[in-house]
C-alpha cells in the first residue's frame, strides 16, 4: 500500500517536471508553423496541465527519426510519412486526426500551374517544384497525376522544397512549370490565378502520433481526449485543429498504401 | 560612581551620535558624487546607443532611397502596375501574378542581403496588392492601420518612420510609386523589420540583448489576433509587450525573456519608459550588472512613443563606480569611526580633566590659598576660586591672562620683576608682594612661585599666593605692641634702643650726630606713695602727652623705665637739645594731674664721635643727675 502511495507521488512528481516537446511535419514555413501550432499547443496545456514546447524540424525524415528516438515525443504527420514511420518505429501511436473544414479527415493535393502556366498537364514540361520526398502531395501526387496522362516523372526535371508555400512561390516566380501542395494551402493564392492541373486524394487527414516508449499511457490517453472532446467554442482561437479532431486508426491509411508504387523510391 | 557612569553613557552617546551624523553627511556626499558619475555614465551610454541606431537609420535611409529610384524607373513594374490599379478583378490577378514572377528574385536578393524585412505594394486606395513576405495575405485594407502608406499615395512622397503592421513593427521606408509621366499607381514600402535592427545591433556588440517592446493598446489595435501571440506580456512589465524576433518564438531564450522580466521588476524600467525618453539605465541581475538602454520609437505621423528597443550590456563600468562607491564610503564611515573614537577619547579626557579641575579647585580653594597654573608662555589656565575673590577679576578674566602682566604691581623695568623673571626661567620664587586688583587697589601678597614640569619638561608653572593683609596689619599691631609702652603709648626702651644703635652707627661712620633728652619726674616715689599708683601712671600718661606735643615729628620719645623717659633727637646737637628739653620741663610745669603739679629733671647730651649710644645716655643720666642735685625741675647739658 504504502509503496504503492511512493510510486503514484514520484509518477507525479516526474510528470509534472516533464515537458511535451510536439514537432509538426514542417508543410508550411517555421514561423507560420509556429503561428498555426501555438494555439494548440496552449489548448492542451490548458487542459492537461502538461507543458508543450513546439520544436521545429525542417526534415520530413528527421521528424520521424526524431519521435523514433524520443526527442520529441508527439509530431503530427501526413499518411505517408506515418506509414514510413510505423517502418521505422513500430510502436508509433496515433493520437488522433486533425478534421477539414468541412467536418472530415480527409484532404486534397492538387498540382497547379502559374497564370502563365500550361493549360494541361500532358503540356507540362518541368521544372517541377515538389514538397518533400515522402509528402503525400510531393512527388507522391504528381506522380500519380503524371502517370495518368503517360508521363515519366522521372524524365522530368523536379526538385523538392521544404513547404508547400516555397512550392507554390516557386512557381508563382516562374522558374517552375508545375508545383503540387495541400489543397487548401493553395486556396489562399487564388488572387494569383493559379491553375490546377489535376488533384489526388481524398487522402487520411494529417494525424498526431504520439510515443509511447518516450510518453505514459495515461499522458497519451489525457491529450487524446483533449483533442476528440474540444468544444467548438475553444477551437474556434484555434489555426491547426479549428475544425476539430477524428479519432485514428491504422487502417485510415489503406488508402495510401494502394498507391504506394507511386512513392519515389530511396 | 553612578556620576561616572552616567558620563561615560552620556560620552558614548555622543560619540554614537557624531558617528551617525557624519556617516550620515558621508553618505550623501558619496552617493551624491557617485550618483553623478553613474549619471554621466548612463547619459553617455544612452548617447552611443542613439548614435548607433541614427548611424544604422541613416544608412538605411540612403540605401532604400537608391531601390526607390530603381524601382521607379523599372518600366515593367509601371505596368503592371497601371495593369492593377486600372483593370479588371481578373487583370488584378494577373498583374499579382505577373508583379510576383517579375520581382521575386529582386526580394529574396533584398532578403538575403540588405536588411529587408517587408516589400510591399499597395494600390492607390491603399488596399494591400502584394507582400512578398506573406503572399498568401493580400487585399486587405491598410487605410486605417498604415499611415505611412496613405500618407505616400496621398502626398506622393516618399515617408519613412516607426509603425506597427499587421505582422510586426518595422522601420518602414514607404515611396510613391509614380509613372515617368506622373501618373500615380500606389506606393510601395522596402521596410527594415524589428529583427534584423536587432540582429544589427546585436553583430556591433555581441553581448548585448537586444529586445523591442510595442506598447500594449498598440497591438492589440493593429496586429491581426493570430500574430498577437508574437508580443509576449513579460511578468514586470506593465503596458508594454515583446515582440518575438522575426515571430519565432524558438529565436527567444527563456533566460533571455527572464532577464528582461528580472530588469522590469527590480528596476524602474516601467517609470522610465512612461517618460516616452530615450535613456539609460543601471541593473544587476543575479550579481551580473548591466546597462539598459531603451530607444523610443514615436508612431509615424503621432507623439506617442509606439515602441522601445531596449539595449541590455553587461557592463563593469558601473560595477566598478559602484564598488568604489563601497570603498569610499567604508574608508568614510572607518575615518569616522576613527573621529569618533578621538572624539570620544578627548570628551572622557576633557571630562576627567574638568572633574580634576573641580577637584583641585575645590582643594585649592579649601586650602584658602589663591592658586594660578600658566603655561610657558605665562598664560593661565587654571585658577582657583581664592584667587579670584582676592583679586577681584572673574575666573573668565583671568583665564588665558598673562597673570604677570594683568596683576603684578612693581616699579621700574618689567625686565626686572622678579616674578616675571621666575615666570620666564622657571625659577622658584617666594617672596612678599603687591598684586593689583580689578578695582585698581593694592593687595598685599605671599607669594610662592614653583615650575610645573610634565615628563621632565617646563610646562609652565604654578604661583600660589595668599592674601596677608590683615596679617601685615595684625603683624604691625604686634610691632607696635613690642616697641610701644603699653601705657604711656610712647616707644618703649627696646625700641629706642634699636633707632640708638642706628643712629650710633650713623654718627660714628657719617658724622651724623644726635642728641638725647634723658627725663626723671620728680618726686614720683612720693606721688606714688601719696596718690596711689594710678595716679603715677596718670602722671606717666600726662607726661607721654606733653613730650607728644612738645617734641618735633622727628624726635623719638620712649619710656625708658619707671618714671624715667628719653627723647632721641636725630641730627640735633646739644643748642639744639636743650632748647627742646627746655621746652619740655616749661611744659610738664605747666600742668596739672588731679590738682598735682608735677616737675621733671632733664639731662642732655650730644653723642661724641667714637662713643656708644649707652655711653652718650650714660653723660646724659649724669647730667640728669646734676639736675636733681641741683634742686630738680631744671634741664642740665651733659659734659
Amino acid at each position: 500500500m504504502l509503496r504503492g502511495l511512493f510510486f503514484i507521488f514520484f509518477s507525479t512528481l516526474l510528470s509534472f517536471g516533464q515537458v511535451i516537446n510536439f514537432a509538426p511535419l514542417p508543410t508550411r514555413p517555421k514561423e507560420e508553423l509556429l503561428a498555426r501550432h501555438y494555439p494548440l499547443l496552449k489548448y492542451l496545456e490548458k487542459k492537461t496541465n502538461y507543458k508543450f514546447e513546439f520544436v521545429y524540424i525542417r526534415d520530413y525524415d528527421e521528424l520521424l527519426k526524431a519521435l523514433a528516438e524520443g526527442k520529441v515525443q508527439l509530431i503530427s504527420a501526413g499518411g505517408l510519412p506515418y506509414l514510413k514511420l510505423k517502418q521505422i518505429f513500430p510502436d508509433a501511436e496515433l493520437v488522433a486526426s486533425f478534421k477539414n473544414e468541412t467536418g472530415s479527415n480527409t484532404y486534397e493535393c492538387v498540382c497547379f500551374t502559374s497564370f502563365h502556366g500550361p493549360d494541361n498537364l500532358k503540356k507540362v514540361k518541368g521544372p517541377i517544384a515538389l514538397t518533400q520526398r515522402i509528402s503525400v502531395c510531393g512527388y507522391f501526387s504528381a506522380n500519380i497525376l503524371l502517370s495518368s496522362v503517360k508521363k515519366d516523372i522521372n524524365k522530368l526535371e523536379y526538385k523538392h522544397f521544404d513547404s508547400h508555400k516555397d512550392v507554390i512561390h516557386w512557381v508563382l516566380s516562374g522558374k517552375y512549370e508545375m508545383g503540387c501542395a495541400r489543397e487548401d494551402i493553395i486556396k489562399s493564392y487564388k488572387g494569383y490565378g493559379l491553375k490546377v492541373l489535376g488533384t489526388t486524394g481524398p487522402w487520411p487527414e494529417f494525424v498526431i502520433v504520439a510515443n509511447p516508449q518516450k510518453l505514459q499511457r495515461d499522458k497519451i490517453e489525457k491529450i487524446r481526449k483533449a483533442l476528440l472532446s474540444i468544444d467548438p467554442e475553444e477551437a474556434k482561437d484555434l489555426v491547426e485543429g479549428k475544425y476539430g479532431f477524428a479519432p485514428a486508426k491504422d487502417e485510415d491509411f489503406e488508402v495510401i498504401k494502394k498507391y504506394e508504387k507511386y512513392k519515389q523510391n530511396f | 560612581m553612578r556620576n561616572t557612569n552616567r558620563t561615560f553613557k552620556e560620552t558614548i552617546l555622543v560619540a554614537v551620535l557624531l558617528f551617525v551624523f557624519m556617516s550620515f553627511l558621508t553618505t550623501l556626499f558619496v552617493n551624491y558624487f557617485t550618483d553623478k558619475e553613474i549619471e554621466i555614465r548612463l547619459t553617455t551610454v544612452t548617447k552611443k546607443v542613439e548614435t548607433t541606431f541614427d548611424t544604422f537609420f541613416k544608412t538605411q535611409e540612403e540605401a532604400k532611397l537608391f531601390y526607390y529610384l530603381q524601382l521607379s524607373s523599372d518600366k515593367e513594374l509601371i505596368r503592371i502596375m497601371r495593369m492593377a490599379k486600372s483593370g479588371t478583378e481578373k487583370d488584378l490577378v494577373r498583374a499579382r501574378a505577373e508583379l510576383f514572377r517579375h520581382l521575386w528574385g529582386f526580394y529574396q536578393y533584398l532578403k538575403q542581403n540588405k536588411y529587408v524585412d517587408q516589400f510591399h505594394f499597395v494600390l492607390p486606395n491603399n488596399k494591400s496588392f502584394l507582400r512578398f513576405h506573406q503572399p498568401d495575405i493580400y487585399g486587405d485594407d491598410l487605410s486605417k492601420i498604415r499611415k505611412t502608406f496613405v500618407k505616400a499615395n496621398t502626398e506622393k512622397k516618399p515617408q519613412f518612420g516607426f509603425e506597427l503592421g499587421v505582422l510586426a513593427s518595422s522601420m518602414r521606408f514607404v515611396f510613391p510609386l509614380l509613372s515617368p509621366e506622373g501618373e500615380h499607381l500606389g506606393a510601395f514600402e522596402v521596410s527594415v523589420g524589428t529583427y534584423d535592427i536587432i540582429k544589427k545591433i546585436q553583430q556591433i556588440t555581441p553581448s548585448a540583448k537586444v529586445y523591442m517592446l510595442i506598447r500594449d493598446e498598440l497591438v492589440l489595435k493593429k496586429v491581426y489576433e493570430p500574430f498577437r501571440q508574437y508580443f509576449l506580456q513579460v511578468p514586470g512589465l506593465n503596458g508594454w509587450r515583446l515582440e518575438v524576433p522575426d515571430r519565432d518564438i524558438t529565436l527567444l531564450k527563456q533566460e533571455d525573456l527572464n532577464l528582461l522580466a528580472r530588469v522590469a521588476k527590480t528596476t524602474k524600467l516601467n517609470q522610465e519608459l512612461a517618460t516616452g525618453k530615450n535613456f539609460t539605465l543601471y541593473a544587476k541581475v543575479r550579481g551580473t550588472p548591466y546597462e539598459v538602454t531603451a530607444i523610443a520609437f514615436k508612431e509615424f505621423d503621432g507623439d506617442k512613443v509606439a515602441a522601445f528597443l531596449i539595449y541590455i550590456n553587461p557592463s563593469q563600468q558601473i560595477e566598478t563606480i559602484e564598488e568604489a562607491r563601497k570603498v569610499y564610503l567604508m574608508v568614510g564611515y572607518f575615518f569616522n569611526l576613527l573621529a569618533s573614537i578621538l572624539v570620544y577619547l578627548i570628551l572622557v579626557n576633557r571630562k576627567k580633566l574638568l572633574e580634576s579641575h573641580r577637584e583641585l579647585e575645590a582643594i585649592t580653594s579649601s586650602l584658602g590659598g589663591a592658586v594660578v597654573v600658566y603655561d610657558a608662555y605665562g598664560k593661565v589656565f587654571f585658577v582657583n576660586k581664592s584667587a579670584t575673590e582676592i583679586l577681584g577679576y572673574s575666573k573668565e578674566e583671568i583665564m588665558g591672562s598673562v597673570f604677570h602682566d594683568l596683576v603684578h604691581y612693581h616699579t621700574g623695568d618689567v625686565e626686572h620683576c622678579p616674578i616675571y623673571r621666575a615666570v620666564l626661567s622657571g625659577e622658584k620664587y617666594d617672596a612678599e608682594d603687591s598684586f593689583i586688583r580689578k578695582d585698581g587697589t593694592l593687595v598685599s601678597v605671599y607669594v610662592s612661585l614653583r615650575p610645573l614640569f610634565l615628563d621632565n619638561e617646563r610646562v609652565g608653572g604654578i604661583l600660589n599666593f595668599y592674601d596677608i593683609g590683615d596679617w601685615k596689619k595684625k603683624e604691625e599691631e604686634v610691632f607696635q605692641m613690642a616697641i610701644t609702652d603699653y601705657l604711656t603709648g610712647l616707644y618703649n626702651r627696646r625700641y629706642l634702643e634699636t633707632i640708638l644703635k642706628s643712629a650710633e652707627d650713623k654718627a660714628n661712620n657719617r658724622d651724623i650726630t644726635f642728641s638725647v633728652i634723658i627725663i626723671d619726674i620728680d618726686n614720683f616715689k612720693k606721688i606714688n606713695d601719696t596718690y596711689g599708683h594710678n595716679m603715677g601712671d596718670k602722671v606717666l600718661v600726662a607726661i607721654a602727652d606733653v613730650l607728644r606735643n612738645t617734641l618735633r615729628i622727628s624726635d623719638i620719645p620712649a619710656r625708658w623705665g619707671g618714671e624715667e623717659f628719653l627723647v632721641f633727637l636725630e641730627q640735633t646737637n646739644h643748642d639744639g637739645a636743650m632748647a627742646l628739653a627746655e621746652r619740655i620741663r616749661k611744659g610738664v610745669e605747666k600742668t596739672e594731674v588731679n590738682g598735682i603739679k608735677v616737675t621733671v629733671s632733664l639731662g642732655v647730651a650730644q653723642h661724641k664721635k667714637g662713643d656708644s649710644y649707652m655711653e652718650t645716655i650714660e653723660r646724659a643720666d649724669m647730667a640728669l643727675y646734676d639736675a636733681k642735685k641741683s634742686g630738680k625741675n631744671r634741664v642740665v647739658l651733659a659734659q
